[in-house]
C-alpha cells in the first residue's frame, strides 16, 4: 500500500468516531434509538480501518516501522517544531486493532446494557469520544502528541465514570481518578520539560537517536524516565497511585470493560513500552519492583473483595504489575503481549460481569449471587473461559502465553521478582475461582439469584467473540513478528523466551490455584470461615485495602484542605492586611490633616472665595442683559488684549 | 487607522450621550462590534512577516518636551489589541440586561475600550501613560457605582492600588525620560540594546543601581495590574463587587496590560536589571502559581475562586517573562491570550448562575447541570480549557511556557510550579462537583426561576469557547503572530545580559 493510502486509512480511524461524536452530541437524541446504530457504524469504520492496517503490517518484513507525516503544529521559538504524525509499526497496529475490536463489541453490548438509560444517548456520545481520543494516543509519532491523546482519554474517562454523576458516588470517584491521574501527568509534564529542553523534538525517533548517540544522558534521561513512568503509574492504576480504580466501577459496566480494564488503563504500559529506548536501566529497576508490587498486593486484595467488579478493578492492577514486571525485566515483548491478551480476556470479564449485573438487576455483590450457571449459560461458559485464560490454562489460553513470557523475563534477570510473580500467578488463579464459585456455582443465595435471567443477543454476541480471542489470540506467531523489539543495548535482550522450569512452574500455578480455589470455595465453603479465623489480621487488612484511602486522606487530602485554608487567611488576614492597614493609616493620616484643611487650608479658600464673592457681586451688576452692554465691553476686552499684545 | 480604531469608541459615547438611555446599549454593542471589525482590519494590513512596527502615526503634541502623538502596532500589540476589541465586543453583548443609569454605564464601558485600545498601540511613553490613567476612571465608576453591596470598598482599593503602581511607574518613566531625552519607546529600546550591545551594564540610565531601581519601580507598577503575588489583594474585591461585564474586561483585558507592560517596556528597557532579578521573579510566580491556586481551592463564594485562579495562571506570564528564553516568553503571551478568553468566559459563568440565583455560595448550590444542560457544558468547557486540557488554548500555554521556563536558569523553581496543575484539578472539579453535579436541591428545580442559559447568553459564550478551541487546535496562527517581536528584539537581548551576568558571576 502506499504511504497515501495508509494515510487515509489512519485519517479514517480517527476521523469516523469523531464525526461520530459530534453528530451523536449534536443530534443523537433526536434520532431514531436515539443514534446507538450511527456511533457503531463509525466505530466499525475504525474497526475495519484497522484490521486492513493490521494485515498490511503482517505482511511485511519483520521490524517494519514507517512515520506518516510529520507535519508541524506549532513553532514555540528556539528553533522548535513540534509537530503531529503518525507512527506505524507492529505496536501500533496490534494496538489499533484492540482498541478499535473492544470499542466496537463494548457499543454493541451497550445497546442492550444502557437499554432505558435516559441518557442513551449521551452514552454512545462519550464512547465515540474515548475512542478518538485513545486512537489519537495510539498513533501518535511524538511526546507531545501522545501527551494530547492521553489527557483526552482522562477526561472521557471522568465523564463516563461520572455518567450518573447525579449520585453522590460516582461524581466523586470521577473527581478522584482525574485528580489522582493528573498526579501522574506532572512526571509526563517533567518528561516533556526535559526532552523539550536537551532534544528540541518529541519525535519518539529523534530522542531515541539522541539517547544513542549519547547526547541524551545521565541524571536528566532517567529523570525523564521515571517521569513518564510516574504518569503510567498514575494511568495504569499502580501503587500508590492505583485508588481511584477500584472507585472507577461506579461508572457503567462497559465503560469498565472497555476504560479501565482493556484500554485506557494499558495506556501507561503502551507508554513505557514505546518510550523503552529512553528508559535506562536505574529506572528499569523501578518498572519491574513496582510492577511485582503491585501484582502482589492488589492479588491480595481482590481475594478479600464481595463486589463482583471491585474484584476485577484489583485483578486488572495485579495484570498491569505484571506487564510492567515484564518491560522492567527486558521483557518487552511479553509485556506488550500480555496487555493485548489481558485486553481480550478482561474485556471479557467485564462484560460477563455486566451480563450478570444486568440478569440480577443491578446487584453487584456476589454474596447474594450463585447457582447462575444453568440461568445463564452463555454468560457463564464465557466467563470460565476467561477465568481459564486469566490463571493461564497452559498450551490452550492466550494468558499462559503471556503471562509465562514475563515470568521467564523476571526469570532471568532477578528471582526474587520471578518468585513474586509466581505467588501473585497462583494467587490470580486462586480469587478468579472464588469469584467463579460464588457468582456461578452453587445454590442461588437470594430472590433475584433465583430470577436471574441471561441477556439479550447484543450482550452475548460479543461475550462469544471475546471468549475466542481470549483463547486463540495465543495461538501461532503473529505477535513475534508484530512485536519484535526494538534492539537496545541498555537492557539485554528483549526477545520472547520461553525457558522450561518457569513453563512448569506457571502451568503448576495456574492449574493449582484453581483447583485450590475449587477445593476451598466449591467443595468446603462451609469450612472457609474456620480456615480464615488465623488470618484475621491479614484479611483485615486485605479487605480494607491497606488502609491506602484513609493514609491519604490522613497524609495528603487533610493537610491539603489544611494548607488552603491557612492561605486564605494569610491572604486575607496577611497580604490583604497590610494593604488595609496602609490604607486605613493613610485615612488616619488624612483625617489628621484634614482638620488642618478643614480650618486652616480651607479657611483661607473660603476667604478668597468671599473676596470673589464679593467682587463677583460688583461685576454681576454688569450681567445686567443689555446687548448693547455686552458688545461694548467685548470690544473694549479685544481692543485690551490687542493693546497689552503690542506692548509686550 | 490605528487612531481610527483608538478613537471611535469615543465617539461612541459621545453618541450615547447625543441619545435616549434606552439607546445606549445598542450604541456600545454597535461601536464594540466596530472596533473588532476595525482591529480585524488592521490585522489585514499589516504585513506581519516584516516585523517592526507598522502603520504608525505620529504628530508633535508638545513640543516643548518632545511630546509626540506616535502610535503603531506590532504582532504583540496586534494580539492584545484583538483579545481587546473581542472580548469588549462580548462584555457589551452581556451589559445588555445592566438597567441602572444606562447612559453613563455605556458611555464609560466606551471610555475604557478606548483607554485600553490606547495603551497598547502607543508608542510614545506619555501617551503610553496618558491612556494607561485614561483606563482607571471608567474603571473605578463602573465598579463604583454599577457593582455589588461593598463596591465603594472595592472602587477605592481598585484605585488607590493602581495609582500607587502608575505612581511608581511614572517616576521610572521620568527617569528613563530625563536620561534618555525622548519618550519614544521604539528609540529607548534601541538606546538599551546598543548600551548592552556595547558592554555597558549600567544601561540606558549610565547606573547599575539606578537601572535596577528603576526597573524594580515599573516592575511593580506592572505587577499590580498583573497581579502578581503580594500585589493581588485588589483583585478578589474588585471582582466580587465588579458586574459581571466589567470582570469580564478586567480579567480578560486589564490583567493584560501588566504583562503588555513588562513585555513592550520594563523588560526591553532594562534588560540587565530584568535578568539580574530573574530569580526573585520566578520565585514570585511560583508562588502565584501553586499559593494562587491553594487559596482558590479554600473559596466558598465563585467568583472569588476565579479571582483567584486568575491570579494562579497569570503567575505564568511572569514565569516565562523571568526564564528569558524564546519558548518562556512566547509560552507568556499565550497564556495572557488564552486567560484573556477564558477567564472572560468564566466570569459569564459565574454572572449566568448569579442572576438567577442571586448568590455565589458554592456550598449552596448542586445538581444544575440537570436543570440547565446547555450551560452546563459551557461551564464545564470552560473549567477545563482553565485547568489546561489539550484542544483547548490553555493547554498550549502551559506546555510552551513549562517548556521555556525548565529551559531557562531556574530549573528547579519550574518543576516546582508544576504543582500547581494539580491544585488546579482539584479545584475545578471539587466546584465542578458542588455547583453542578449531584441532586439538584429544590430551590433550583423550578424552570422558570432556572432557564437554560438565554440566547444572548449564548451568544457571549460561545464565541468566547469557539475562540478557546481554536486556539487549542490550531495555535500557530496566534503565536505566528507575535513571536517576531519576541524572537528578533526581546530574547537576543535577555541572552545577551544573562550571559552578562553570567560573567559576573563567574
Amino acid at each position: 500500500m502506499s504511504d497515501a493510502t495508509l494515510l487515509y486509512l489512519c485519517i479514517a480511524i480517527v476521523a469516523a468516531p469523531l464525526v461520530g461524536f459530534v453528530l451523536q452530541y449534536a443530534f443523537g437524541r433526536r434520532l431514531p434509538r436515539q443514534g446507538d446504530w450511527l456511533t457503531v457504524l463509525t466505530i466499525g469504520v475504525s474497526l475495519a480501518c484497522s484490521i486492513v492496517l493490521f494485515l498490511h503490517v503482517l505482511g511485511q518484513p519483520e521490524g517494519y516501522s514507517t512515520v506518516l507525516g510529520p507535519w508541524t503544529w506549532l513553532e514555540p521559538g528556539d528553533g522548535a517544531a513540534w509537530t503531529v504524525g503518525i507512527t506505524l509499526d507492529g505496536l501500533t497496529a496490534v494496538m489499533l486493532v484492540v482498541v478499535s475490536l473492544v470499542a466496537f463489541l463494548v457499543h454493541v453490548f451497550s445497546m442492550g446494557y444502557m437499554q432505558g438509560d435516559p441518557k442513551y444517548w449521551l452514552f454512545f456520545a462519550w464512547l465515540q469520544m474515548f475512542s478518538v481520543s485513545m486512537l489519537i494516543l495510539v498513533l501518535a509519532n511524538n511526546l507531545l502528541h501522545l501527551f494530547m491523546g492521553w489527557e483526552l482519554v482522562g477526561l472521557c474517562s471522568y465523564k463516563l465514570i461520572g455518567f450518573w454523576s447525579e449520585k453522590r458516588d460516582p461524581a466523586n470517584a470521577a473527581r478522584k481518578a482525574f485528580i489522582t491521574t493528573r498526579i501522574g501527568d506532572l512526571g509526563m509534564v517533567l518528561a516533556i520539560m526535559v526532552i523539550a529542553s536537551v532534544c528540541g523534538t518529541f519525535d519518539f525517533d529523534a530522542i531515541f537517536a539522541k539517547v544513542a548517540s549519547g547526547e541524551f544522558s545521565g541524571p536528566w534521561l532517567t529523570a525523564a524516565g521515571l517521569g513518564l513512568f510516574l504518569a503510567a503509574v498514575g494511568k495504569s492504576a499502580q501503587m500508590p497511585l492505583h485508588v481511584w480504580l477500584p472507585d472507577a466501577m461506579e461508572g457503567p459496566t462497559p465503560v469498565s470493560a472497555l476504560i479501565h480494564a482493556a484500554t485506557m488503563v494499558a495506556a501507561g504500559v503502551y507508554l513505557i513500552g514505546r518510550m523503552m529506548p529512553m528508559m535506562t536501566p536505574e529506572a528499569l529497576i523501578v518498572v519491574a519492583v513496582i510492577g511485582a508490587v503491585t501484582a502482589l498486593m492488589a492479588g491480595l486484595i481482590a481475594l478479600c473483595q464481595n463486589d463482583i467488579k471491585k474484584v476485577l478493578a484489583y485483578s486488572t492492577c495485579s495484570q498491569l504489575g505484571y506487564m510492567f514486571l515484564g518491560l522492567g525485566v527486558g521483557a518487552w515483548h511479553a509485556g506488550l503481549f500480555h496487555l493485548t491478551t489481558h485486553a481480550f480476556f478482561k474485556a471479557l470479564m467485564f462484560l460477563g460481569s455486566g451480563s450478570v449485573i444486568h440478569g440480577m438487576h443491578h446487584e453487584q455483590d456476589m454474596r447474594h449471587m450463585g447457582g447462575l450457571w444453568g440461568k445463564m449459560r452463555i454468560t457463564s461458559v464465557t466467563f470460565l473461559i476467561g477465568v481459564l485464560a486469566i490463571a493461564g490454562l497452559p498450551f490452550v489460553t492466550s494468558g499462559f502465553f503471556s503471562k509465562d513470557g514475563i515470568l521467564s523475563g523476571a526469570w532471568n534477570a532477578e528471582p526474587v521478582l520471578f518468585w513474586i510473580g509466581l505467588v501473585a500467578a497462583v494467587l490470580t488463579a486462586f480469587y478468579m475461582m472464588r469469584l467463579f464459585v460464588m457468582t456461578f456455582m452453587g445454590a442461588p443465595k437470594s430472590e433475584k439469584a433465583e430470577h436471574a435471567h441471561e441477556s439479550p443477543k447484543s450482550m452475548t454476541m460479543p461475550l462469544v467473540l471475546l471468549a475466542v480471542l481470549a483463547v486463540c489470540a495465543g495461538w501461532g506467531t503473529w505477535h513475534s513478528k508484530l512485536l519484535s523489539p526494538p534492539a537496545l543495548d541498555t537492557v539485554g535482550s528483549l526477545a520472547f523466551e520461553h525457558v522450561g522450569t518457569v513453563v512448569i512452574l506457571a502451568s503448576a500455578a495456574g492449574i493449582g490455584g484453581l483447583l485450590l480455589g475449587l477445593f476451598v470455595f466449591f467443595k468446603n465453603a462451609e469450612h472457609v470461615p474456620d480456615w480464615k479465623k488465623p488470618f484475621r489480621a491479614l484479611e483485615t487488612a486485605f479487605a480494607n485495602k491497606f488502609w491506602f484511602d484513609e493514609l491519604y486522606r490522613i497524609a495528603v487530602l487533610r493537610p491539603s484542605y489544611r494548607l488552603a485554608g491557612l492561605f486564605r487567611v494569610v491572604d486575607s488576614a496577611g497580604v490583604d492586611g497590610i494593604v488595609n492597614a496602609v490604607g486605613s493609616s493613610g485615612v488616619d493620616s488624612s483625617k489628621k490633616s484634614g482638620w488642618f484643611d478643614k480650618y486652616v487650608v480651607d479657611g483661607l479658600v473660603k476667604l478668597t472665595g468671599g473676596i470673589c464673592q464679593f467682587f463677583g457681586a460688583g461685576i454681576s451688576l454688569l450681567q445686567s442683559g443689555k446687548v448693547r452692554l455686552y458688545l461694548s465691553l467685548s470690544v473694549g476686552a479685544v481692543a485690551l488684549v490687542l493693546l497689552l499684545e503690542r506692548l509686550l | 487607522m490605528l487612531s481610527l480604531l483608538v478613537f471611535l469608541p469615543v465617539a461612541g459615547a459621545l453618541l450615547c450621550c447625543a441619545l435616549p438611555a434606552k439607546h445606549a446599549r445598542s450604541v456600545n454593542v454597535a461601536f464594540s462590534g466596530l472596533a473588532l471589525l476595525i482591529s480585524i482590519a488592521v490585522w489585514q494590513q499589516m504585513d506581519l512577516s516584516a516585523g517592526g512596527y507598522q502603520l504608525q502615526q505620529q504628530a508633535v503634541w508638545i513640543e516643548a518636551v518632545g511630546i509626540n502623538y506616535h502610535v503603531g502596532i506590532d504582532g504583540v500589540g496586534l494580539a492584545l489589541v484583538l483579545l481587546t476589541t473581542f472580548v469588549s465586543f462580548v462584555s457589551a453583548i452581556a451589559s445588555w440586561n445592566i438597567d441602572k443609569l444606562q447612559k453613563g454605564y455605556h458611555m464609560l464601558f466606551l471610555m475604557l475600550l478606548t483607554g485600553m485600545l490606547g495603551v497598547f498601540v502607543a508608542l510614545d511613553l506619555f501617551l503610553f501613560y496618558v491612556f494607561w490613567e485614561i483606563m482607571l476612571l471608567p474603571m473605578y465608576f463602573l465598579i463604583g457605582i454599577w457593582g455589588g453591596p461593598r463596591r465603594h470598598y472595592a472602587a477605592i482599593k481598585f484605585f488607590l492600588y493602581t495609582l500607587f503602581g502608575s505612581v511608581l511607574l511614572l517616576a521610572a518613566v521620568i527617569l528613563v525620560v530625563l536620561k534618555c531625552d525622548t519618550w519614544s519607546i521604539p528609540q529607548i529600546t534601541a538606546l538599551a540594546r546598543q548600551a548592552l550591545e556595547a558592554g555597558d551594564a549600567g544601561g540606558i540610565l549610565g547606573s547599575v543601581g539606578l537601572s535596577l531601581a528603576a526597573f524594580i519601580a515599573m516592575f511593580i507598577g506592572f505587577a499590580v495590574k498583573i497581579p502578581s503575588f503580594p500585589f493581588h489583594t485588589w483583585l478578589p474585591d474588585a471582582h466580587v463587587e465588579a458586574p459581571t461585564p466589567i470582570s469580564m474586561i478586567l480579567a480578560g483585558i486589564l490583567l493584560k496590560m501588566g504583562g503588555y507592560g513588562l513585555i513592550r517596556i520594563a523588560y526591553p528597557f532594562f534588560p540587565q536589571a530584568a535578568i539580574d532579578s530573574g530569580l526573585v521573579i520566578t520565585i514570585i510566580s511560583v508562588i502565584a502559581i501553586v499559593y494562587g491556586a491553594f487559596v482558590a481551592m479554600a473559596q466558598t463564594d465563585f467568583k472569588r475562586l476565579i479571582a483567584y485562579s486568575s491570579v494562579s495562571h497569570m503567575g505564568f506570564v511572569t514565569l516565562g517573562l523571568a526564564a528569558g528564553t524564546e519558548r518562556g516568553i512566547n509560552g507568556a503571551m499565550y497564556m495572557m491570550l488564552a486567560h484573556g478568553t477564558i477567564s472572560a468566559m468564566l466570569f459569564m459563568i459565574v454572572g449566568v448562575i448569579y442572576d438567577r440565583a442571586h448568590h455565589r455560595d458554592i456550598d449552596r448550590f448542586g445538581g444544575l447541570a440537570w436543570v440547565m444542560p446547555k450551560y452546563f457544558v459551557l461551564a464545564s468547557l470552560a473549567f477545563f480549557a482553565s485547568l489546561g486540557l489539550p484542544g483547548m488554548s490553555g493547554f498550549v500555554a502551559e506546555i510552551t511556557t513549562f517548556v521555556g521556563a525548565f529551559d531557562g536558569p531556574y530549573r528547579s523553581w519550574a518543576i516546582a510550579a508544576l504543582v500547581g496543575l494539580v491544585i488546579t484539578a482539584a479545584y475545578y472539579l471539587i466546584t465542578l462537583q458542588k455547583v453542578y453535579l449531584g441532586s439538584t436541591p429544590d430551590a433550583y428545580k423550578d424552570p422558570v426561576k432556572y432557564p437554560d442559559a438565554s440566547k444572548r447568553e449564548l451568544a457571549v459564550l460561545v464565541p468566547l469557547i469557539a475562540v478557546t478551541i481554536y486556539m487549542g487546535i490550531i495555535p500557530s496562527t496566534v503565536m505566528d503572530m507575535y513571536k517576531g517581536f519576541i524572537q528578533t528584539d526581546l530574547v537576543p537581548v535577555l541572552k545577551a545580559a544573562l550571559e552578562t551576568a553570567g560573567k559576573a558571576m563567574g
